[in-house]
């Protein structure tokens, strides 16, 4: 035989080979098949979604802006759109219409200029991609995102590149599109007493999930009708008298109050000195039944988080584990503020005692309290997390764990047939104050704030919950219940952790090695 | 079938070498090392075996090249290729079985890293389907790369240029994907397609999905085949 008629065979049969496996990965990527191992079937279309999906009685077009040419995340975040879209159409069957634009395909001017203003008309905006483009980084603007077009309404999925997000936005676009009738709440954001400004975080765009957000100052001017709810977040200056009337009254026509407050600061001297915060906050959760144990700090040496304990000249910012940085699994499991989550870890926080808030009657739910092994220290005055290692039976004593509570009711107001407290400057009349709730109020009370937000996804999870229970929109909870994080561990002694890392490390080479010994014993005895 | 028995007589033999036992135990004390000790386990605190499945493919650009680089460059080598080209096998059949005792040794060392997820689910709540899904992954992604293994070390009688290469391969698979941001747009899908961590990382997240799992198995019969061809053109020669 020839030489060349195998090479030509040779080479006929690589390129079947290679032509197979491509038809392979074609035929694959038109027929999606997959099975979700997650515990919670998070990769899987959630009941929430599948509720709203069942709620349309028309049907459902969606236009999609999916890039096929982008790089990672977004071409993650892509596959994951469309294997997100092929489950709505797996639901819907026929009830639903979906049109894919691809962004990235090479277009003419004219051509790219009607798919910029379709995405535009139906109110995306393009996302911010990171190119390189020659040796040189650069940004650029790409479409992403669903516009869901449901009877006279629409609603879209805004682009984002975390996946884990992508269901939650659409089940919220599903219920706009649905219940176009349901006002948006307005959530005012106090500011004024030091708290950060949370529109300018990037938190906000989370947030607006629950509805539009707006700061406002609270300078003795009752707080808007209009307005569904009031977030305070880690003041550092106190709220006067003054302050605490407008608050109340606004309980007291059925809203909402979120407050994640801070009652230790690190000095601004002195670094290593911790300062008390006063909220001036209190004479408001007394007349509830909540009394923030403010001279205490919960700590607990078991179970600890990981504090930030100094910038370096590079930037690095140096952690270490800190016994008042608590960590805790011990969450109500059925409320949504914190269904789904796996832990929080809660800096610096005080403890709450909230037995009389149920004797008066109102729903409290103990949100978050910290293990079983967490003390209250008094008057927790050093931030070195060495300091604490050592326990002190002066300063710490068993009392209450609980940092986190929400209390729903009917409240009196902290102002019936007290004086009014007058306002610092001249404004238009008081209305007569309300002396008992016209309405169901809600007010949601954690004692660690700013360290709380910076401690964790789960610890922003919380105060996203909060904010949608506070305006009784908590059927998405589950939904953005996954991203959290990983469960912790337990906590384990010393020893246990040397055998656990020392076993693992040295065990299974050891065992290899022993077994492979043994059988060629075995094999030479054989012989 | 042949391909079979002729697996199994090579992954025998294969334990009866101090080099294969100890690469399997170099990569289980690595893993171990760095999900245990180098990733600080217990201070990040979290039920997950992540860490592992994060490496791992890293460390099998070096682990699969050093299983594969015997298998075919050293038969060569010592003469025996032509012993073993001259048995009643197909050239599809010894490729098979060489990368099937391949396989199979890298499933005793990814099997022998199970002792951290038991572990680690004493110690917290872990979920098992990520686990499940990671290790399916590996099975995967480590088959692959030894296909491209068995690939290089089907082209050379030398058994460091077979590791070289193989290495140099499998690291080139490995980065493939992280280059799609300098990559001209037209060819960001390819890059992308073709990237071995993000097809793993799919999986590994839980979710055993038909196109990723099927670009596996591709890559296995595209270097499995290409190694047949190759021992095939010996026969002419």
């Amino acid at each position: 035989m020839s030489q060349r008629r195998p090479a030509l065979v040779a080479a006929l049969a690589v390129a079947l080979l290679v032509a197979v496996a491509v038809l392979l990965n074609v035929v694959a990527g038109q027929h999606v098949w997959r099975a979700d191992l997650t515990a919670d079937a998070r990769h899987t279309l959630a009941p929430e979604t599948r509720a709203l999906l069942g709620e349309l009685r028309a049907p459902l077009e969606i236009r999609a802006f999916l890039p096929s040419r982008a790089p990672a995340p977004w071409s993650d975040a892509a596959r994951a759109l469309g294997d997100l879209l092929q489950s709505v159409r797996a639901e819907l069957g026929d009830g639903v219409r979906i049109v894919t634009r691809d962004p990235s395909e090479a277009l003419d001017p004219e051509a790219r200029a009607a798919l910029d203003e379709e995405a535009r008309g139906y109110g995306l905006r393009p996302a911010d991609v990171a190119v390189v483009a020659g040796d040189r980084r650069q940004s650029d603007a790409l479409w992403f995102g669903l516009a869901l077009l449901y009877e006279d309404e629409q609603a879209v999925v805004p682009p984002t590149a975390v996946t884990a997000d992508l269901e939650f936005e659409l089940a919220r676009a599903l219920r706009d599109v649905l219940r176009p009738e349901t006002r948006r709440p307005l959530i005012l954001l106090s500011q004024g007493h030091g708290e950060p400004d949370l529109l300018a975080s990037p938190l906000a765009p989370r947030l607006r999930a629950s509805g539009d957000l707006e700061n406002t100052r609270l300078d003795g001017t009752l707080l808007p009708g209009r307005a569904d709810a009031l977030v305070i977040l880690a003041p550092t200056r106190p709220f006067d008298a003054r302050d605490r009337y407008v608050i109340d009254q606004f309980l007291m026509e059925g809203k909402a109050v979120v407050a994640f407050l801070d009652y230790r600061q690190r000095s601004t001297v002195f670094p290593d000195v911790l300062v008390p915060v006063d909220t001036g906050l209190e004479p408001l959760l007394g007349p509830l039944g909540v009394e923030v144990q403010t001279g205490y700090s919960l700590i607990d040496r078991a179970r600890s988080g990981l504090a930030p304990l100094h910038q370096g000249t590079d930037g690095q910012v140096a952690t270490a584990s800190h016994p008042a940085w608590v960590e805790t699994t011990a969450l109500a499991a059925e409320h949504p503020v914190t269904r789904g989550l796996r832990s929080v870890v809660a800096p610096l926080a005080a403890p709450i005692d909230a037995t009389k808030a149920a004797d008066r009657g109102y729903q409290v739910a103990v949100l978050a309290q910290a293990e079983a092994t967490a003390v209250r220290r008094q008057n927790l005055q050093r931030f070195d997390p060495a300091a604490l290692q050592t326990p002190d039976p002066a300063a710490e004593s068993v009392g209450p764990r609980a940092f986190a509570v929400a209390l729903v009711g009917t409240f009196p107001s902290a102002f019936a047939g007290a004086e009014v407290p007058a306002r610092a400057e001249p404004g238009p009349p008081d209305p007569p104050t309300i002396p008992a709730g016209r309405g169901e109020a809600r007010f949601l009370v954690v004692t660690s704030g700013r360290r709380l937000l910076a401690a964790g996804a789960d610890s922003q999870l919380l105060l996203q919950n909060a904010v949608d229970w506070a305006v009784t929109a908590t059927d998405l909870a589950g939904l953005r219940a996954r991203r959290a994080q990983d469960p912790p561990l337990r906590p384990v002694s010393a020893a246990t952790r040397s055998w656990v890392r020392v076993g693992n490390v040295v065990g299974p080479p050891l065992f290899l090695l022993l077994l492979v010994g043994l059988r060629s014993r075995l094999r030479r005895r054989r012989r | 079938m042949r391909a079979l028995t002729l697996a199994r007589r090579e992954l025998a033999s294969t334990f009866d070498l101090p080099i294969a036992t100890l690469v399997v135990a170099a990569f289980l004390a690595l893993s171990g090392t760095y999900v245990f000790v180098l990733q600080p386990f217990f201070l990040v605190g979290r039920a997950t075996v992540r860490p592992l499945f994060e490496f791992a493919p890293f460390l099998f650009t070096l682990f699969a090249p050093a299983i594969t680089m015997r298998a075919l460059a050293e038969e060569r080598r010592s003469g025996t290729l032509e012993v073993l080209l001259a048995w009643p096998l197909s050239d599809w059949e010894v490729a098979l079985g060489k990368f099937l005792a391949a396989l199979g040794l890298l499933a005793v060392g990814v099997l022998l890293t199970l002792p951290y997820p038991i572990t680690i689910a004493q110690l917290g709540d872990l979920d098992w389907g990520p686990v499940i899904g990671g290790y399916v992954g590996l099975l995967l992604l480590g088959g692959a790369y030894l296909a491209l293994g068995l690939l290089v070390s089907a082209c050379t009688s030398n058994q460091i240029v077979a590791f070289i290469g193989g290495f140099l391969l499998c690291f080139a698979v490995y980065l493939i994907g992280r280059t799609a941001g300098a990559a001209p747009p037209w060819l960001v899908p390819v890059v992308e397609g073709l990237s071995f961590e993000r097809h793993f990382a799919q999986i590994a997240r839980g979710v055993l999905d038909v196109r990723d799992v099927v670009f596996f198995l591709s890559v296995m019969l595209v270097g499995v085949g290409l190694t047949a061809e190759i021992l095939g053109a010996r026969r002419w020669r």
